[in-house]
């Protein structure tokens, strides 16, 4: 091994380490990790820059300009509530309801914004219920992860995966959102025997709920109306930039500043509120990731996984799926993902037009959120907001219902896959 | 030389305040007491807009704003009208925090205070950063002795100005 290499991969342990062990803020150590690749000459300047896949950060900001303005409207709640109204205080049907509700927020925006919208209401009606928060908390941290599996912007990594293979919206929705649906559907019908003895509600409590006043939760009617419509031609792009010719990217931008402009909103307010740790984080691990590839540690990874698998393409699938369910588990999955996209795109070489790797490596990343309390963002901030609460979940006590679940939809992903592209 | 109104309401002692002015005494309660007592207790001494949290030898621990304690009821009342402005992380936490407060220790702030030697300026720069309408006066051990009402750092100052035939109910004075 020559000098760059040794000091290329001590860079990139130490910023693994130091984003997995939290010492460091995440973005500074990515951003360190970068800038250090640089500063060691393992890559140039131009190198670093030129990894910056700028269709994946606009595409975020994008995302966060819309949702940060939308949920001020006040809808999700307005939703929330009148769903949790129907549900007629059954508290299963409350969990399905949160659940589905969380699912598709998660597939459409960011998990700040889904547990922002979908956290607080959780509380009340729990609160309201006589109930404790804990299952419906751990229900809606599964169907965020599961839901943010079936489209484009539903999870970073999917926005990383898209991007490095060139993958539309609308096919990338028509090959995940069917799995999606399945895992979610077949994990509701579990939740009912997962739960069974703690769905348990106050029936004195349950009329209370029916009091509520959803339209009180609508706090801007005028900006509600524009948001939705520029939201709806936003998925509309969404689904039309394959054929148009657009990147996302531009669509998520065209869709922020025509909301900028409708809402009518100063920009300090509106740039406020996207979550510019997140984005600088990003750039710092496509530098990063920058001098892994250059000291050749990609390539040898991928000879690897290829030697293992004997190069076929089921083979390798499936070892992409499980291994990104098992490592999204315990590390972060935005720096897995990017790791593993030129990987990823070695092994796919040989196997001309096929997208079953790619398919394997975001199911696995997305789910495998799942396993742990730590593996995804959404899980980490609804387990402090239940701490808050006075309801703290365990580690384990996650492990005992999201393990099963995770195992049950990486499963459904192997045949799903199985099926649908290595026949 | 002559002092200027606003020259005197800074130096003004807060022990002479207290003794001249409205004379609203402390409202004390535990760390333990529910919202429930502590709303009781709120509506039976009107005058006092801040509730001292004091330990078993009455030293200041903390402080509950009548304002902080409406909030928390009424949060169980019209919840509708807190979901739909929670729009951060901050806003969430926060949120979560108050929907499992039961007691006086749940929510209380931070404990301020003024010592009697302390001006008014004192008193109004502790009110205006901690963002309270009044504060419990204290002894040199820490326990509460009286209670200062934003209003009486006012009166300080209406006095100062020459302005005190306002404050008569029967007069019927100018605007100026």
């Amino acid at each position: 091994m020559t000098a760059n290499v040794v000091l290329g991969l001590a860079v990139f342990v130490g910023t693994y380490v130091l984003i997995a062990t939290e010492r460091i803020h995440k973005t500074i150590a990515a951003m360190a990790g970068g800038v250090a690749m640089i500063l060691l000459g393992i890559v140039s300047q131009e190198q670093a820059f030129e990894h910056i896949d700028f269709n994946v950060i606009f595409l975020l900001a994008g995302m966060m300009i819309l949702a940060g303005i939308i949920r001020k409207t006040g809808v999700f709640g307005w939703m929330a509530v009148r769903a949790a109204r129907l549900a007629g205080g059954d508290a299963y049907r409350v969990l399905v309801v949160m659940s589905v509700i969380t699912a598709l927020a998660s597939a459409l925006l960011d998990n700040v914004t889904t547990v922002v919208l979908v956290g607080p209401i959780t509380l009340f009606l729990a609160a309201r219920l006589g109930l404790n928060p804990m299952p419906l908390i751990i229900a809606e941290i599964l169907a965020s992860n599961i839901g943010g599996t079936a489209t484009l912007i539903g999870d970073p990594p999917n926005i990383l995966i898209a991007s490095a293979a060139n993958i539309d919206f609308a096919t990338f929705f028509l090959n995940m959102a069917p799995l999606a649906a399945i895992v979610l559907v077949v994990f509701l019908v579990a939740a009912r025997w997962l739960f069974r003895s703690q769905l348990v509600v106050d029936p004195e409590m349950r009329d209370a709920l029916l009091a509520l006043d959803e339209r009180q939760m609508i706090t801007d009617p005028k900006l509600l109306r524009s948001s939705l419509v520029v939201l709806g031609l936003t998925m509309l792009g969404f689904l039309l930039h394959g054929p148009l010719g657009y990147e996302p990217a531009t669509v998520a931008l065209a869709g922020a500043i025509a909301l900028m402009i409708v809402a009518g909103e100063s920009p300090q307010e509106v740039l406020r509120e996207v979550e510019w740790p997140t984005l600088f984080f990003f750039i710092g691990l496509f530098m990063l990731i920058a001098g892994v590839i250059e000291i050749g540690m990609i390539e040898a990874i991928a000879t690897t996984l290829t030697d293992v698998t004997g190069g076929a393409l089921a083979g390798g699938s499936f070892v992409i799926l499980w291994l990104s369910a098992v490592l999204s588990g315990v590390v972060d999955n935005i720096p897995y993902t990017a790791t593993m996209l030129p990987v990823v795109e070695q092994m796919s070489e040989p196997h001309g037009g096929s997208q079953a790797l790619w398919w394997a490596l975001a199911a696995g990343a997305d789910m495998g959120g799942n396993l742990t309390i730590i593996g995804a963002s959404a899980n980490v901030i609804l387990a402090s907001m239940s701490e808050r609460e006075g309801h703290p979940i365990g580690f384990w006590t996650f492990m005992k219902y999201a393990g099963p679940v995770t195992l049950g939809s990486i499963l459904i992903s192997t045949a799903y896959i199985w099926l649908r592209y290595l026949l | 030389m002559e002092l200027t109104p606003e020259a005197v309401t800074q130096a003004t002692s807060i022990g002479e305040v207290d003794r001249l002015l409205l004379g609203t005494d402390p409202v004390l309660v535990s760390p333990a007491d529910s919202l429930h007592r502590l709303a009781e207790m709120a509506v039976e001494r009107p005058g006092c807009r801040v509730l001292s949290v004091v330990d078993d030898s009455g030293v200041l621990v903390g402080l509950v704003p009548v304002r902080l304690l409406v909030n928390d009821i009424f949060l169980k009342i019209v919840p509708e009208e807190f979901l739909g402005v929670i729009n951060d992380m901050d806003d969430v936490m926060e949120y979560a925090r108050h929907l499992r407060a039961r007691t006086a220790g749940d929510i209380m702030l931070p404990p301020q205070s003024v010592r009697r030697d302390a001006t008014v300026r004192d008193a109004f720069e502790t009110m205006h950063h901690a963002r309270l309408n009044g504060l419990p006066i204290v002894d040199e051990g820490g326990r509460v002795v009286s209670y200062l009402d934003q209003l009486e750092l006012l009166l300080v100052w209406v006095r100062a100005s020459g302005r005190e035939p306002l404050l008569r109910p029967t007069s019927d004075a100018d605007e100026e």
